[in-house]
């Protein structure tokens, strides 16, 4: 049993049935009747639908509306057009306010009263309202609602279509779009439909919205520039090298694990790489909480907040709090601001939770942290985004379970928001402290998609700070206490970063320690495919129409057939690694040096060893005209080979 | 009867006259040892692939053969080969959970999926290594095996995935080596340790001889006794040193000797042989 979202309770679900069965049956009175009492469901509750998803539930009776027929709408509009016009009224008037006001409205009336004669129109409207506020593919789902559930619309279907096609091309939706173009084509060639003032071939139109791109695919670890090819760097000579590794820690570290027989949980501690971030000034890293900026140009440290030597003074509290090493985090934020999440080096004992904190990215002086003021009940559990003028970091209360959506100023670290995502499937570490996995977040269109990496992705909008959906699966083994024991002994299995890439309208997931990576349409959401792979493997990124997976082995997934088109062994010792995709190049940065690898047939292109010898491997990334490695050692700066230089 | 009564006689005269020899004479225990460079260098490399779905296993399999195979073929080194045993289609097993099994814990959190696995080893062999000076011998091994693992071999054994496993590469003595250097043929050799041995056998007798006073005669028997050291023809060591590198093994090979060490490889024979004491 993993992650789980709030439900909607028993009387809702049935409600729900009691709903189909008169529907079946045709007694339209009572099959309205039985749900008149859960209409004004709590919004924030989640009822399944299909596929494994949940989806809210108010969204959940909307879905049941539309497939009432002709004769069942009917009499649904009559007991409920009034109320629905009376709504719809009242959206509009609040749209002479502000947008804001208008879309929550309009949703109630999409979500409640679809079906009614306003229905249509309000769906149109609230499409509108979300195509200018930058969610296509809410915009795309809304008026794709009106052409598959609305039937007799008193629309322009070619006009709703026509605005669905260009949310779809914002969302870079390719393969739909030209669907539904070679659809318009075949029932309506030749029509034309207005568009700022003039009459537009309908088809010619939507054609002109497809931009021609020859950019690389998603990645997450992309640092700097991604569109100027990269050659790897002709010689191992590096530009600098920023050696920070304490091996005497390491050391006492891996003794501390064997010495607890928990090689098998957590021996990937004593190869921990570092997180890190640049703003092309500096390359700031975050070694086990001890943080420190180095000067990209010179490889000089510039400052850092502890000594490393501090560290092994904590050694056994360290070890036995046993941290969740993906849960420590780097970004870089404007106005020269940078972000860490750790355990700061002079708080760590047995139990201290992970913290935010702000540094200034000139001098590292400490602007803020979670350690006090509003932010000080909260353990932070993965990396945030930044997205305008606010953070959004994944956190849960200290011995609380439930994962939870922190909203942050980062002027001042004040928790503007809370709002709780679902409860996790917490285990407990060996001090008795509930243990949640550090989650993945990535924003979208307006969306903040959260990767629990416990059995669950959740689809959250941050505005109205609803969870939009969520899509529960089957997660990695919880951790229990007694577990411990039966980690001894033995060698501790790879464990790569969970990762959420999206591409083309489609999101890719797998999570952290788990056999299957899953493929979920958002136009819809529904489910597109799910597939078995190994449980070290990790997203890379997507390029060319197929996933790239890395883990013992490179591969590349098919994003149509799911067929595993190549894949070329690598010799990966640490799961602690972050590639790189650049055209139809992947690049990964092994302990035996940076690995390029063509994404199109798996060849191995070329090894840059580099000069970071018996390292472990780690991050790649490009920054500027530099090729930067953060190893379990050492940062490296090397410059990139002729060609880069040259375009 | 006369007749079968004389053979009968006859054969008690002979059988007590061998008798009378086998206490007689003298008898000796010597050795003969002849040392020679390796001739041929032998690295055992694994290729497998695990996947839980079949399609997959294949081409994983097949893509890391391929580049494993492609890779040693490009370093255009004619005297390296490469040979295989042919492939084996198992289920993978979970190391962890195995772990657990045997350490009497429940099996896991969740249940692990059954994932199929296809393995093929392989040996790489460099011939005409008493041909190369130690420095470019070395240099070849290293290319080799870097060319491997770049492609993903799994060269030597696999790594060891538990404390037991390593436990009993330790008490074999063999956990460590990737590569086994060995002598090709060694009837050449083996014929200058017998004449090594038989001198030495005569030596001896003789001067066993003097010292007893007696004069030494012809040679009566010779036995081969078994060399004390790990260069014995012994299939179960062999294997087991065989196992330990990685390296397929085929038993009741006789005409083979091999050592972890890259020097002069030592072919050893024991003789005791025994000779007449002339009256």
């Amino acid at each position: 049993m993993g992650f789980s979202v709030r439900k909607a309770d028993d009387k809702f679900v049935n409600a729900i049935d009691d709903f189909q069965r008169y529907r079946d049956k045709k007694a339209w009175e009572l099959a309205f009747r039985s749900l008149t009492n859960v209409m004004n469901v709590d919004p924030k509750l989640m009822a399944p639908s299909k596929d494994g998803f949940m989806l809210p539930a108010r969204q959940r009776i909307m879905e049941l509306l539309v497939t009432l027929p002709p004769e069942g709408r009917e009499a649904y509009r009559l007991f409920n057009d009034a109320p629905a016009k009376q709504l719809y009224d009242q959206a509009l008037a609040a749209g002479g306010n502000s947008l804001a006001d208008e879309v929550p409205l309009l949703r109630k009336v999409y979500e409640q009263y679809f079906i009614t004669s306003v229905g249509d129109q309000a769906a149109d409207r609230l499409g509108d309202a979300l195509f200018e506020s930058g969610d296509f593919l809410g915009a795309d789902a809304t008026w794709a609602a009106i052409i598959d559930r609305y039937p007799d619309t008193d629309l322009n279907p070619l006009r709703v279509q026509v605005k669905r096609g260009i949310a779809m091309a914002r969302a870079k939706r390719l393969d739909p779009l030209n669907a539904l173009i070679a659809q318009i084509k075949e029932k309506n060639a030749g029509a034309t439909v207005t568009v700022a003032g003039a009459d537009v071939e309908a088809t010619a139109f939507l054609m002109k919205q497809i931009e021609p791109t020859t950019k690389p695919a998603a990645t997450l670890f992309v640092k700097g520039d991604n569109d100027t090819p990269l050659n790897l760097p002709a010689s191992d000579a590096p530009a600098w090298q920023c050696e920070f590794l304490n091996r005497e820690i390491t050391e006492q570290i891996a003794q501390r694990v064997n010495g607890w027989r928990w090689q098998g949980a957590n021996l990937q501690m004593a190869f921990f790489v570092p997180s890190s971030d640049t703003d092309g000034k500096r390359v700031y890293v975050n070694w086990l909480g001890a943080c420190f900026a180095i000067d990209a140009t010179s490889g000089k440290l510039v400052w850092r907040t502890d000594k490393f030597e501090d560290i092994s003074q904590k050694i056994d509290q360290l070890v036995q709090s046993l941290p969740d090493i993906f849960a420590y985090s780097t970004v870089v934020i404007p106005n020269d601001r940078v972000l860490f999440v750790r355990v700061p080096v002079k708080r760590i004992n047995y139990d201290e939770p992970m913290r935010l904190t702000c540094h200034d990215s000139n001098t590292g002086q400490q602007k803020w942290s979670s350690e006090s003021g509003t932010l000080s009940s909260y353990t932070f559990l993965g990396k945030p985004v930044v997205v305008g003028d606010v953070i959004y970091a994944p956190g849960k209360t200290r011995e609380g379970s439930e994962l939870m959506l922190l909203t942050i100023d980062p002027a001042n670290g004040k928790l503007l928001s809370s709002m709780t995502i679902g409860q996790a499937a917490a285990g407990s570490n060996y001090r008795g402290n509930t243990v949640v996995p550090s989650s993945n977040l990535t924003f979208f269109q307006g969306k903040v998609y959260v990767l629990t990496n416990n059995g669950g992705m959740v689809a959250v909008n941050p505005a109205t700070k609803q969870v939009e959906w969520a899509y529960q699966c089957e997660g990695p083994p919880v951790i229990n206490q007694q577990e411990w024991w039966a980690y001894q002994n033995m060698a501790q299995k790879l464990k790569t970063a969970g990762v959420i890439t999206i591409q083309d309208g489609m999101l890719y997931f797998k999570e952290r320690g788990v056999d299957d990576m899953y493929a979920i349409d958002l136009s819809g959401p529904t489910l597109k495919w799910k597939r078995p792979v190994d449980d070290s493997d990790m997203i890379a990124g997507v390029s060319e129409g197929r996933v790239v997976t890395l883990g013992s082995d490179a591969g590349a997934i098919d994003v149509n057939s799911k067929a595993l088109t190549w894949s070329t062994r690598i010799p990966l010792d640490n799961g602690m690694i972050y590639p790189l995709i650049n055209g139809k190049s992947l690049f990964v940065f092994l302990g035996r040096g940076v690995y390029e690898i063509n994404t199109t047939n798996g060849a191995l292109v070329k090894i840059f060893r580099g000069s970071d010898k018996d390292s472990m491997g780690g991050s790649v990334w490009r920054a500027g005209q530099k090729l930067i490695t953060v190893s379990n050692q050492a940062v490296t700066a090397y410059p990139l080979g002729a060609a880069a230089r040259a375009n | 009867m006369i007749k079968l009564k004389l053979i009968g006689a006859a054969m008690c005269v002979l059988i007590s006259t061998g008798l009378a020899r086998a206490d007689e004479g003298i008898t000796v225990s010597a050795s003969g040892e002849v040392k020679s460079k390796p001739t041929v260098v032998e690295i055992g490399a694994t290729v497998s692939a695990d996947a839980e779905l079949t399609a997959d296993a294949i081409v994983k399999y097949r893509e890391a053969k391929k580049k494993g195979v492609d890779a040693i073929t490009n370093l255009k080194m004619p005297n390296v080969t490469m040979e295989s045993n042919g492939y084996t289609v198992n289920a993978a097993v979970d190391q962890q959970q195995q772990m657990r099994m045997m350490q009497g814990m429940g099996g896991g959190g969740t249940a692990t999926k059954q994932k199929v696995e296809v393995s093929e080893q392989m040996k790489l062999t460099i011939k005409d290594a008493d041909k190369l000076e130690p420095e470019k011998l070395m240099d070849t091994l290293l290319k080799v095996i870097d060319a491997g693992k770049d492609a993903g071999l799994v060269i030597g054994p696999p790594p060891a995935t538990n404390y037991y496993e390593m436990q009993i590469r330790a008490q074999s003595g063999k956990g460590a080596s990737m590569v086994l250097f060995k002598l090709g043929d060694i009837n050449a050799l083996k014929e200058q340790a017998y004449k090594q041995a038989m001198n030495s056998a005569n030596a001896k007798a003789k001067r066993l001889a003097e010292l007893a006073g007696v004069k030494l005669g012809r040679v009566m028997s010779v036995q081969e006794g078994q060399p004390k050291d790990e260069n014995s023809g012994q299939n179960a060591s062999r294997a087991m040193a065989y196992m330990n590198m990685g390296i397929p093994f085929v038993p009741n090979e006789q005409t083979d000797v091999s050592s972890n060490l890259c020097g002069d490889i030592p072919v050893k024979v024991v003789l005791s042989v025994q000779f007449e004491i002339v009256k």
